[in-house]
């Protein structure tokens, strides 16, 4: 009886091992087929969202030409801080200032450009001598082609500075590319010999909205 | 310890240089949103300002529907943050198309003297309020092949109006001389407000020749409401023409010559170069390369001597090779003429001189007969 089992016992070992045999090499024959297996085929897919983002860069952000006063005999003083000036103050004792402010487009989005004072030039300086106080200022490309179509704003050109809201859209397209990202902004003033006295300021407001 | 101060001394000249620039930003992300008008929408817009610099920054809310925006916060720290902007839209907008809701924020003077600048930014939530009755907007798009390339047009369709509508019409093929060749069936079914449907349009090219086309998307919606846009495309070949070249040198020097060139492939062709042979004389000379990208122009330059060139205007070859293929063209070139100004100024100058010579001659010689007339005169008197 003991025999019979043990022989049973044998067979349906022979039986599963035979079938345990054939599923391993069925398995190993259909390797890429993945039915018995991990292997897998399918191919991966990576999302990513980039969002977008508006951003200006001032690397100079205060123009600030001292103390000084216009020469005695001369009705007006000039102050400039563009180049094609022989000389960055005429007529005055204030510190030469050669450099404007520079804007630079660090987004990953090209940007309409706004420029606003928070003064005239007759609250900012006051006088009337020598036809009265002037404040301008001039737009140009520090990186060529920084910014595009400026279909009403020439750049290059004095303009009177905007005090009223929202400002001057100096720059419709400011582009985020790298090479062409940075404009310059030069300031001009005309002082004359009877304007305000004391600490003057104003602050210029550039705001920038994504397109 | 001298090595030390010296470091020290770059140190400190480094770290003046570093302190010296005033370096801030202003910035905000998401940029922008774009929501389409729903009456009572109610919806949070979250935007993350960003700066560097130790400004207040003061949100505001700007636009025509800014009313409708209720703001998380109205003021930021030097560490700036994020705003939430609560929009609650009315029940209908009376204007349609787009309107902007800014979200701003200022950054807050610090009296500083002279003038300073500072930024303020702006993100934008853009509501599309639908155009009453039927209102719709393409897009039309197309690519550039080779010759024998099925040529893909996108079209997109918006539907801005209110109602829903169907657009059918056509896309007309035009070669370059205006003449219409083909067209192709689009249109689009059942377009709800405020949705848009794309679909591409494909162009079997295999009996066009390689050129320039004009591609017009033609169809109507609604009647007699049209929507027309075009788009020019290219159908390339394996060539590269020449555009243009120098023609007018100098004698005796060395010239710089240029040969500007173009692709007519869509794809790019690397290593094309020209090869400049001036008739008549054993002057050949070879430009650098240069690779083109699809359908692009480029200046080849080259120098050569023409010291040896006798001739005003003589005969060249230029011979452009790319790709196992040239492309040559003989062409006639000019020197510029020069004047010797120094030898017209010497004739110049020696003719006035002549005529002023030839004056004074005949004033004196009229001097002469006056005073001769006057002792005559005299001497019959005595």
């Amino acid at each position: 009886m003991n025999e019979k089992i043990v022989l049973v016992l044998a067979l349906v070992a022979f039986l599963i091992s035979g079938i345990a045999f054939s599923a391993t090499y069925y398995s190993l024959a259909h390797f890429k087929e993945q039915i018995l297996t991990g292997y897998a085929t399918s191919t991966g897919t990576v999302n990513i969202t980039v969002t977008s983002q508006v951003a200006i860069n001032f690397t100079t952000n205060n123009i600030n030409w001292g103390s000084g006063a216009v020469n005695p005999g001369a009705t007006i003083a000039v102050l400039s801080t563009a180049t094609p000036l022989a000389t960055a103050v005429i007529n005055g004792s204030w510190n030469n200032i050669t450099q404007g402010f520079i804007l630079q487009n660090i987004g990953n989005d090209d940007v309409n450009l706004t420029l606003s004072s928070g003064k005239n030039s007759s609250q900012f300086i006051g006088g009337t001598a020598g036809g009265g106080p002037s404040y301008q200022y001039n737009v140009s490309n520090s990186k060529a082609s920084s910014c595009q179509n400026t279909t009403v704003f020439n750049l290059g050109q004095w303009y009177d500075l905007n005090s009223t809201s929202p400002g001057t859209n100096i720059c419709m397209n400011f582009s985020f590319v790298s090479t062409k990202n940075q404009i310059r902004i030069d300031i001009k003033l005309g002082v004359p010999s009877d304007s305000v006295t004391g600490n003057l300021s104003d602050t210029i407001t550039a705001t920038g909205t994504g397109l | 310890m001298n090595l030390i101060k010296k470091g020290a001394f770059i140190f400190a000249f480094f770290l003046l240089i570093i302190l010296a620039r005033a370096d801030a930003f202003i910035g905000v992300s998401p940029a922008s949103y774009q929501v389409d008008f729903q009456p009572g929408l109610k919806q949070v817009f979250h935007f993350d300002f960003l700066q560097d610099n130790d400004y207040q920054l003061k949100i505001s809310a700007e636009g025509d529907l800014a009313k409708y925006v209720t703001l998380s916060t109205t003021s930021l720290g030097a560490d700036a943050g994020g705003v939430n902007a609560l929009l609650q839209l009315p029940r209908s907008i009376e204007i349609p198309g787009r309107h902007d809701i800014y979200i701003s924020a200022s950054q807050e003077g610090n009296g500083a003297s002279g003038v300073s600048l500072v930024g303020k930014i702006r993100g934008d939530i853009k509501v599309d309020v639908p155009f009453p009755g039927k209102y719709a907007t393409i897009d039309f798009s197309s690519t550039n092949v080779n010759r024998g390339e099925p040529v893909k047009f996108s079209m997109i369709i918006h539907n801005l109006g209110k109602e829903i509508i169907s657009v059918d019409g056509f896309i007309y093929i035009y070669d370059q001389n205006k003449a219409s060749i083909e067209k192709i069936p689009a249109s689009f079914d059942n377009i709800v407000s405020q949705d848009s449907i794309s679909q591409e349009f494909t162009l079997n090219t295999s009996s066009y020749n390689p050129g320039k086309y004009t591609a017009l998307a033609l169809l109507s919606y609604g009647g007699e409401s049209q929507l027309k846009s075009e788009i020019p495309f290219r159908i390339g070949e394996l060539a590269i023409s020449i555009v243009n070249y120098s023609n007018d040198l100098t004698k005796n020097k060395i010239n710089r010559f240029d040969v500007k060139i173009e692709s007519l492939w869509n794809d790019p062709i690397e290593n094309v170069y020209a090869t400049v042979s001036i008739l008549g004389y054993p002057i050949t000379f070879k430009t650098p390369s240069v690779d083109l990208k699809g359908f692009e122009q480029s200046t080849l330059t080259g120098y050569f001597d023409t010291t040896s060139i006798q001739e005003d205007n003589f005969r060249a070859r230029i011979e452009i090779d790319y790709a196992n293929k040239t492309t040559e063209k003989y062409v006639n070139i000019n020197f510029k003429r020069e004047y010797n100004y120094l030898l017209i100024g010497l004739v110049a100058a020696i003719a006035i001189a002549l005529i002023a010579v030839i004056t004074l001659i005949a004033y004196l010689i009229r001097v002469r007969r006056k005073i001769g007339r006057k002792e005559n005169k005299k001497s019959k008197g005595k």
